[in-house]
Order: structure tokens, then C-alpha cells, then sequence
């Protein structure tokens, strides 16, 4: 890249299953304080000159949700563009707009309190279309059960294995202060956890959770001047796979490999089995660390079982925050993953810090079965 | 039967949308609601830097991003700054009824304030000839309050000259 961007500043609220005393606005407002703070930015000329937003209609329950955030970020009488998707591509959307000269410091903020539908499913029904897909029931945890039925038949991943999945996440969420789910479990809990859709037990899901995270990204010349730590995007890249979930190959990666091979071309990444000293998936779903393993490129295609006996996830140093599965809410599970990398290469990662860490790589997906991916490689 | 009809296809789809949700108020929402229904008390907030108020009340200043921290209470009356008169039967999304048409809603400035504060409502009057911008109303809260908007009923002019009870076919 002819420029280059770095993330300056990063924070997060910790995430709960309903912070009851807050509004989404509150919420936000504590982690754009927070950067500010570390970065001594106020908004206008010569500071924060816009900001992406990622918020969720749905969740929110009204239309065009960064309406109801623009006097947090600067937008009164300013600019700001709203990605209603994960936020992975909330990063790569202001890492756009910084590359492309637009603006050379933007804020980067995202909120989502799950807890404020009567039910996440009944939301994410409504991301199928009324015609076809609504009618027989689908939501995303639907869709997650159905890729895992593909996946773990062609992987060989068993539900065992799956539960280890779970009890090593939470054992890296004791260790995170901003995981939801930090209490121990053994193998046998999780295993006995209710059979909501086959395969996924209720602790094969990742919990209900409320939560914000607000980022400062800016051009090279401003990030030093920001930050003694800069940590530098150097790669991005993110496709689609198809909206029908019966037109797709649920038990392989086709979007995630695409978006992979983008972003390491970009960072001239060769060999991801070996390039990263950390790695950091959004398993919403237990089953999806080793499917998104592979298409990260992490270990082969089809070899996710092995992977996971053989202690991949410890050799690569995946999921040290504890991973999605300890607790974002939709649309934060990918800036969670990105925050965590930030918070690694900047060596402020505490007891789960991965030493001398100087290449990242973060996942981000969006829709129904990890229809839209979105991969970031961050260096420091 | 090879003879297909022109006509145009016309099976319609219907569909409800509905999830119900709950909403935190937090502290600054939260207070403002809390101030309606137990004191009928309207309370903005203010901005310690630049002194505007804001009605409804929000955590931060949207001019100088600093915590809106100052609170006012402003009193129930005022002007009205705009007005529409409504024709158009706008079904309630909750309840899929109608309102009963015409209705008026109206921003009115509370008195004390220098336009930083409009309070928008239904203004209840029987006669629309006497809507007009600079007319002044007070605030009529319900009997019954629970913390929400509808803790206020609705705006009614204030008539002067007259004495109590007089005059006032608009009060429902
Ligand atoms: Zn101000």
C-alpha cells in the first residue's frame, strides 16, 4: 500500500447479558471517551474529521440506527457513514477512507445491545427474506446448526471436541477483563448443556450479550504523532457467498478463503499456517474455530478435527480473548477480534499477552453462516 | 389449456413484522421520564460549556462533545414555534389503530428558553382557526403517569381572559 493506516487507540466495554442501566447511547459514549482520552482528540479540524458507525437496525429498533449516535461521534455538523454489518468492516471501511486521502484521523465506534429484543432469533429471522427462507423457520442460529451438521460430517469434528472448544475459551475469558463468560466449565457441563438445534448446545452458542467498541484509525504521519504504539492494517479483504443458503457449500469456507487470499495478498502473507503469532476467529458457534481455521488457512482444508487434537489453537495462539463465543453481541464479534489483535501487538494483552507478537490476523462475518467475511492482518 | 392467460399474476404476499423490545433509559433519559411522571416536572439538561439546554435530555452536548451535565427544570408554558395540522389517518404502528383526524402537533418554545428547547406534543383544540405560530399553551399531564411521553396528554392554549372553567370546550 502507497499509504499506510493504523489503528491508534482502541476500547471496549465489558460485555454483559444486559447492561440494564445504560441506553445504547451511554453505552457508546464510554468508549468514545475512552480514545479520546488515550489519544487527546476532540472532533473538527485538525482532529477526529469523520466517523463509521456499525449498528444494527433490528436491534436497535428504528431505521437508519447511527441517527441516534451522531452527536456521540463528532457527526452533528460533521461526516459520518454507518456499515450495518459486522465490524470487521466497520475497520475496513475507515481503513478506506483513510487510504484514500479522504480523512487522515476518523473514529471508528460500533455498539449493540442484544438484550434489548424479546429474542436475538426473532431479529435474525428477519434477515431472511419474507418469501422464501422466513416461512420455514430459518434464523441464524438455524443456519449455524445447519452449517455445523455439513461441516463437522466433512471434518470429522466431533461434539467432544466441540465442548473442548468451549471449556479452553472460557479458560482465556478468566483472563480477558472485558469477557462476558469467564466461569469455568468442564467437558461434561458443556456436554450436558440443552440440545437447542442440532448439533448446537446451548454452550455451543455464544450468549446474549450487550457492548461497544470505539477505535481511533489515522494515516501514518498522524499515527505517530497519536501514539507511540501504532499498529498497522496490512491487509483487508472480505467477499460474499451466496444469500441462499441452499446454493452454497455449508461445510467449506468458499467466502472466508476468498477474503483470506485478498488480505494476505495485500500483506504479502504466503504461508499463513506459520505467519501469525496470533490469530483471532469469531466463533459465534463452537464448530465455526475450526471451520474458519481452515479457511483461514491455519491448517488444510478438511483437517479441522486434527487440528484440534493436535492443540492447533494453542500452537497458533487463537482466541487468547476467549474468542465470540465468550460474548459479543452480532455485528461486534469481528471488531472484538480486531480490538484483541490491537490490544496484543500493543503488548498490553496482561496474562493471556502472546510475547513478542508481531503479526496478527482477525476474522470478522456477517449473515447467516458466515455469509460475508471479512479478514484483517494487523502488524505492529 | 395451452391457452395461458394474459393476466398479469397478482398473489400478494401479507406479512406482519413485530418484535417486541425493551428499552434502558439509563440516567439522563431516564431522570427526564422519571421527573414527568412523579413530579410533572419537564426537565432539560444543559451544557456546562456552551449553556444551550436539551429537550429531550441527551448524555452529550452533539455541539461541544462534552457531558451535558447541567439539568433545568423549564416551566409548562409557552409559544408555539410550528404547527401542522394532520388530514392523513396515520395508523398506530403498536396497535394498528387510526387517530382520530384532523390532530395537531405542534414544537412549542417553553418560556425562559431561547429556542434551544422545543417540546413537541398534540395540541388539543377544538376551533383549528386558533392555531397559529406565537400562540401561547400550557402543558396538560395525564392523571395517570408511567414514564413515558404520554405522560403528557397534550398542549392546550391558555385563554386569559377567562375564568376557570370557562371557555375551554377544548378540554377533552
Ligand atoms: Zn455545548
Amino acid at each position: 500500500m502507497a499509504n499506510r493506516v493504523a489503528i491508534c487507540a482502541v476500547a471496549q466495554t465489558k460485555f454483559e447479558a444486559c447492561k440494564r442501566d445504560v441506553r445504547t447511547q451511554g453505552l457508546l459514549w464510554e468508549v468514545v471517551k475512552d480514545v479520546r482520552a488515550q489519544t487527546g482528540l476532540d472532533f473538527g479540524p485538525g482532529g477526529i474529521a469523520g466517523a463509521v458507525t456499525v449498528s444494527d437496525d433490528v436491534f436497535d429498533a428504528r431505521t437508519i440506527s447511527d441517527g441516534a449516535v451522531t452527536d456521540l461521534v463528532g457527526a452533528h455538523f460533521g461526516s459520518e457513514e454507518k456499515v450495518a454489518a459486522d465490524g470487521a468492516q466497520g475497520v475496513y471501511y475507515a481503513a478506506a477512507t483513510v487510504l484514500s486521502g479522504h480523512h487522515d484521523v476518523v473514529l471508528l465506534a460500533g455498539h449493540c445491545k442484544e438484550s434489548q429484543p424479546a429474542s436475538r432469533n426473532m431479529v435474525t429471522h428477519l434477515a431472511f427474506d419474507p418469501f422464501y427462507t422466513r416461512p420455514v423457520g430459518l434464523d441464524y442460529l438455524c443456519a449455524a446448526a445447519l452449517q455445523a451438521q455439513a461441516y463437522m460430517a466433512r471434518s470429522g469434528v466431533s461434539e467432544t471436541q466441540l465442548a473442548e472448544v468451549v471449556v479452553r475459551a472460557r479458560q482465556w475469558a478468566a483472563r480477558n477483563p472485558v469477557a462476558q463468560e469467564t466461569a469455568a466449565v468442564t467437558r461434561e457441563e458443556v456436554l450436558a448443556s440443552p440440545m437447542i438445534a442440532d448439533p448446537i448446545r446451548e454452550k455451543f452458542m455464544y450468549p446474549v450479550s450487550d457492548g461497544a467498541i470505539a477505535m481511533i484509525l489515522a494515516s501514518e504521519t498522524h499515527a505517530r504523532r497519536l501514539t507511540d504504539k501504532p499498529v498497522w492494517i496490512t491487509g483487508l479483504g472480505n467477499c460474499y457467498d451466496s444469500f441462499f443458503l441452499g446454493e452454497r457449500d455449508l461445510a467449506g469456507n468458499f467466502a472466508l478463503e476468498r477474503a483470506a487470499q485478498r488480505a494476505y495478498a495485500m500483506a504479502g502473507v504466503s504461508a499463513p499456517e506459520t505467519a501469525f503469532d496470533l490469530a483471532e476467529i469469531a466463533d459465534q458457534y463452537a464448530h465455526q474455530l475450526p471451520q474458519y481455521a481452515e479457511g483461514l488457512g491455519l491448517c488444510p482444508e478438511g483437517c479441522g478435527g486434527r487440528w484440534l487434537d493436535e492443540g492447533g489453537p494453542d500452537r497458533q495462539r487463537v482466541n487468547r480473548s476467549g474468542g465470540m463465543i465468550a460474548g459479543n453481541p452480532l455485528i461486534l464479534g469481528g471488531l472484538a477480534r480486531v480490538a484483541e489483535a490491537v490490544i496484543q501487538l500493543r503488548d498490553e494483552a496482561g496474562e493471556r499477552q502472546v510475547a513478542h507478537a508481531q503479526r496478527a490476523v482477525a476474522q470478522g462475518a456477517t449473515g447467516p453462516a458466515g455469509q460475508l467475511q471479512t479478514v484483517v492482518v494487523l502488524e505492529r | 389449456m395451452a391457452e395461458e392467460t394474459s393476466v398479469p399474476e397478482r398473489i400478494v404476499s401479507r406479512q406482519v413484522l413485530a418484535i417486541p423490545q425493551r428499552f434502558s433509559t439509563g440516567p439522563v433519559m431516564g431522570r427526564f421520564l422519571r421527573e414527568l411522571r412523579d413530579h410533572k416536572r419537564i426537565m432539560a439538561n444543559k451544557c456546562p460549556k456552551c449553556g444551550r439546554h436539551q429537550l429531550p435530555p441527551r448524555e452529550v452536548c452533539a455541539v461541544c462533545h462534552v457531558e451535558a451535565t447541567g439539568w433545568e427544570e423549564l416551566p409548562p408554558e409557552g409559544a408555539i414555534r410550528d404547527f401542522d395540522v394532520v388530514y392523513y389517518a396515520s395508523p398506530d404502528p403498536l396497535t394498528g389503530e387510526t387517530r382520530q383526524v384532523p390532530y395537531v402537533l405542534c414544537w412549542v418554545d417553553l418560556d425562559g428558553t431561547q429556542g434551544d428547547a422545543p417540546l413537541w406534543h398534540l395540541l388539543n383544540v377544538e376551533n383549528l382557526a386558533e392555531v397559529r405560530r406565537g400562540v401561547r399553551v400550557r402543558v396538560v399531564f395525564a392523571d395517570e403517569r408511567h414514564g413515558t411521553t404520554e405522560d403528557i396528554r397534550h398542549f392546550e392554549i391558555i385563554r386569559e381572559e377567562a375564568s376557570p372553567g370557562a371557555g375551554t370546550g377544548a378540554e377533552s
